[in-house]
């Protein structure tokens, strides 16, 4: 096996000397650039970590050191050394232990006698390695929750069986007004205004994949404001449940600028339809009557009395457009 | 063969000045005249014979029947042949003319007002009609 040159930092904490000697002479065939750091008692452990701030790829635990019983030992050296990993060295051979200890975080748990040079090597190497996966694994979830926590649009979870939520974002805390343990204690029911549930799930179940459901729904906040929102949802894995997360757009504003278009639609239109129907009539009538009284053939009295109707028709004129300008003036307001 | 000259208009001064131009043209001397359509249709029930032709000037909008009711009521006793339906509506939208245009009843669609102009040409209308008949 080729020498290894990589750099490591190495805390052994052992109180036998001769144990010490072994373990750092092992390390010594296969590490060529290894710092290595000596602690006999688990306060010296102690001590050594965090005056080394932490800083080291790994830690050789024996198990019966004389200021702590084993039993405490493991889930006090996690404490102190909560990432780094942690191999035990132990002179018994206790499987049940052993199988407590590796699930307790330990790396892994090997005995004095067993091991030589290559089998420490390795572990340290697969301890290194799999600490290396477990980090990322690790901060590849932080990242995806930070996607979800901090996303602006509120983003919920919940159980497709209980429609229990599961998770809530904190966009999703302030637009409802309900607190994370509110939500956390809400089925979906809370959150409708309406029997609206019942069309949103048939929507969900509808067809597979993300997507944005038609129409909108309508839920109440925690202060009883009723709001209409879009939902966008999508089939998710959630702590090993059939989970579905949805995100919600509020659209009230929207809907609300929408009606009011409509309401100012129609008084247009109620305009367009005065004018081509009411303006018509009386102007009509103008045009037919000066025509009337232009082509002659009229008595004195015929005469009057078209002129008449001219002034009348005038006036009703008038009155019409007054009308329409304060049609438009109501339009225009809003 | 005589006819008889029909007005169905809601507007007094529309009705007057169709009425003064009607006579000063000719088309009729005593033009019948109803305020809206049920009226015009009742007189039509009673009155209507395959042996006299009907000129009728039929506005759109009335109360009571308006104009398109007037021309479905038509249907159930009155023929084209002799029933020939001239449609003066002030209204200058251009989905009411659609709605009337394939109308068998009507043989045109005028915008009002009715000048002297306008009774010359339903009388060449009617008359191309009754020869066509």
């Amino acid at each position: 096996m080729k020498p290894d040159y990589n750099q490591y930092r190495i805390l052994i904490v052992e109180d036998n000397p001769g144990d010490q000697l072994l373990v750092e002479e092992y390390l010594g065939e296969h590490l060529q650039k290894a710092s290595i750091f000596q602690a006999n008692t688990f306060k010296a452990f102690r001590q050594i970590y965090f005056n080394e701030h932490g800083n080291f790829n790994i830690i050789l635990l024996d198990l019966s050191l004389p200021d702590i019983s084993r039993e405490n030992l493991i889930e006090e050296a996690r404490k102190i050394s909560q990432t780094n990993p942690v191999i035990i060295l132990t002179g018994y051979g206790d499987l049940d232990f052993a199988v407590k200890a590796l699930s307790l975080g330990v790396s892994d748990y090997l005995v004095k006698d067993t091991i030589n040079a290559l089998v420490l090597y390795k572990s340290i190497l697969y301890a290194l390695e799999r600490h290396r996966v477990v980090q990322s694994l690790k901060e590849s979830e932080k990242r995806y929750m930070e996607l979800f926590q901090l996303s602006p649009a509120p983003l919920w979870v919940f159980d497709q069986t209980t429609r229990a939520f599961l998770d809530v974002n904190e966009s999703a805390i302030q637009h409802y007004g309900y607190s994370q343990h509110e939500f956390l204690s809400f089925t979906l029911n809370q959150l409708w205004a309406d029997d609206g549930l019942d069309a949103f799930i048939t929507a969900l179940n509808a067809s597979p994949g993300p997507r944005t459901l038609p129409g909108t729904y309508k839920h109440r906040k925690s202060n009883g404001e009723e709001i209409f929102v879009e939902l966008s949802i999508n089939a998710i894995h959630f702590k090993g449940l059939q989970a579905t997360i949805v995100q919600a757009s509020d659209v009230t504003e929207k809907l609300r600028h929408m009606t009011a278009i409509e309401i100012q639609n129609d008084r247009l239109r109620d305009i367009a339809w005065t004018q081509s129907h009411i303006v018509r009539a009386p102007v009509a009538r103008l045009i037919g009557l000066v025509d009337l009284i232009k082509t002659g053939g009229l008595s004195d009295e015929e005469k009057e009395t078209y002129l008449g109707h001219v002034v009348s028709s005038a006036e009703e004129v008038d009155v019409i457009i007054k009308d329409i300008v304060d049609k438009s003036q109501s339009v225009i307001k809003d | 063969m005589s006819h008889q000259v029909i007005i169905v208009d809601d507007d007094p001064v529309v009705v007057l000045m169709m009425k003064h131009l009607i006579i000063r043209h000719e088309l009729s001397a005593a033009p019948l005249v109803f305020r809206n359509g049920l009226e015009a249709i009742q007189f039509l029930e009673k009155d209507y014979t395959r042996e006299e032709n009907y000129i009728i000037l039929l506005d759109l909008n009335m109360p009571v029947m308006d104009g398109w009711k007037f021309l479905e009521a038509l249907k159930a006793f009155a023929s084209p042949e002799n029933t020939m339906v001239f449609i003066v509506t002030s209204s200058s939208d251009k989905t009411d003319k659609e709605s009337v245009g394939t109308n068998e009843f009507v043989l045109d669609f005028f915008i009002k007002p009715i000048v002297s102009d306008t009774v010359l040409s339903l009388k060449v209308l009617i008359d191309k009609h009754l020869v066509n008949k």
